[in-house]
């Protein structure tokens, strides 16, 4: 009888630990008379007391303390449904904004770096850090609003005659788009690194025994034009979360424009460019035709899905 | 979810809405706590304690219920009463209530 009590007991002590002060003895009293009186009731159908496992089982019913005395508190949402709306779309707003001016002005210092995957990694942890601090702020902001009870109207004060047309748009997963973005970052990266190898060469670097050949140099502007511009369009994508006429055009031109750059690259004399190491292998021949046919493979990869953008772009296009 | 899942979750929304006209309905006459869901369940509404006491409580902290601590049977209980104010809203939501079932009624129909 002794644990059984303790097993109400402590039940009760560990609901007043969730409950305000001023809900404590109150809330706790009132649950203890019914749990008492509902322990009476059965042994009074049963004709004999109630046994451990029962009790624990009346107690189960009841439900835990937490969500017990969670019921009984005003505010059970960080941030209500009522706010909820106004709160997303500042948050989508604010990291939008500060996500895309960080990409902005890391991208020289990436570029001044002199291990670019360093300064891209950099650029990643710093994005981490900004949005989660960001989150927090704006979460903080709307809890506060919320609390003190700021109007709802004038959150979404509006009238129609301040309404803007909004263009169609197609959903879009922003973790899609986050990853293409990074994709391009990491590309760009790779590239302005491999642009400059024929001047490490010279210089009889063992990691570069073959590198871009010089003709690489036509195409040089063209491709950072198009990489820029495809970050550009997809920090738009980001903020959006979707696809509209302007960004399925403007894709639509850039996967034009990377299908004349690798037509343009097709036409090079060759790919690579051998160091005198490399020239001295009896393998030379069979090592440059090798790694020239998985540049042509790549390349044709590349084209391939420039060739597929563009057809499931239209298709996009057609449905908006 | 599984279609008994959904059924669960739409009945548990249904009647959330009219668990406030029960107890107030309930209400008219003075009952603590226990006392109360056993009335309710008697009539054919069963709801747990984590969902009723919460629930007068707040309907008391509106106003719409009084409530006093009183010993009964060596125990101490808190008795809840309809207010004046909730004995007019309850009239009010009884219309409601009534004009409701009436219209879903020709709806189902």
């Amino acid at each position: 009888m002794q644990t059984q009590l303790s097993m109400i007991n402590n039940y009760l002590s560990n609901l007043r630990n969730y409950l305000p002060d001023d809900l404590k003895q109150e809330v706790s009293a009132e649950l203890e008379a019914s749990i008492l009186e509902q322990i009476e009731d059965q042994q009074e159908q049963l004709g004999r007391p109630l046994n451990q496992s029962e009790q624990e089982q009346l107690l189960r019913a009841i439900g835990h303390p937490m969500r017990v005395a969670a019921a009984y508190l005003p505010n059970q949402q960080l941030i209500g449904k009522e706010y909820f709306p106004a709160y997303k779309k500042t948050l989508e707003l604010a990291l939008t904004i500060v996500f895309a001016l960080i990409v902005l002005f890391s991208v020289p210092s990436i570029f001044s770096n002199e291990r670019i995957f360093t300064g891209v990694a950099s650029l990643l942890g710093n994005l981490a850090d900004t949005g989660l601090t960001i989150f927090a702020i704006v979460t903080l902001v709307f809890y506060l609003m919320q609390k003190s009870g700021v109007s709802l109207d004038e959150i979404y004060a509006w009238s129609p005659k301040s309404l803007s047309n909004k263009a169609d748009k197609l959903s879009l997963s922003r973790v899609e788009v986050g990853f293409e973005i990074l994709f391009y970052l990491l590309f760009l990266a790779w590239w302005h690194d491999a642009i400059g190898l024929p001047e490490s060469l010279q210089a009889n670097d063992r990691l570069s025994v073959l590198a871009l050949s010089a003709e690489w140099q036509q195409v040089a502007l063209a491709i950072n034009l198009i990489i820029g511009f495809s970050i550009a369009i997809n920090i738009y994508k980001f903020a959006i979360a979707g696809w509209t006429r302007f960004s399925l055009v403007a894709d639509i031109i850039l996967c034009f424009a990377a299908l004349g750059v690798l037509y343009t690259i097709s036409q090079f004399d060759q790919y690579l460019a051998i160091n005198i190491e490399l020239e001295q292998n009896p393998d030379r021949d069979r090592i440059f035709k090798n790694v020239s046919n998985t540049i042509g493979y790549i390349l044709g990869f590349i084209a391939v899905v420039n060739i597929w953008d563009i057809y499931s772009n239209v298709r996009k296009f057609l449905r908006l | 979810m599984t279609e008994q899942d959904h059924f669960q979750k739409l009945k548990l929304e249904l009647r959330r809405g009219v668990l406030v006209i029960a107890v107030l309905s309930a209400l008219r006459q003075e009952h603590y706590g226990y006392s109360l869901r056993k009335i309710l369940l008697a009539k054919g509404l069963e709801i747990d304690e984590g969902t009723l006491y919460p629930l007068v409580r707040r309907l008391e902290k509106q106003g719409l219920l009084q409530s006093q601590w009183r010993e009964e049977n060596n125990r101490n209980k808190r008795f809840y009463q309809l207010s004046d104010d909730g004995k007019s809203i309850l009239k009010k939501l009884t219309i409601e209530w009534q004009q409701v079932e009436a219209t879903l009624n020709t709806i189902l129909e």
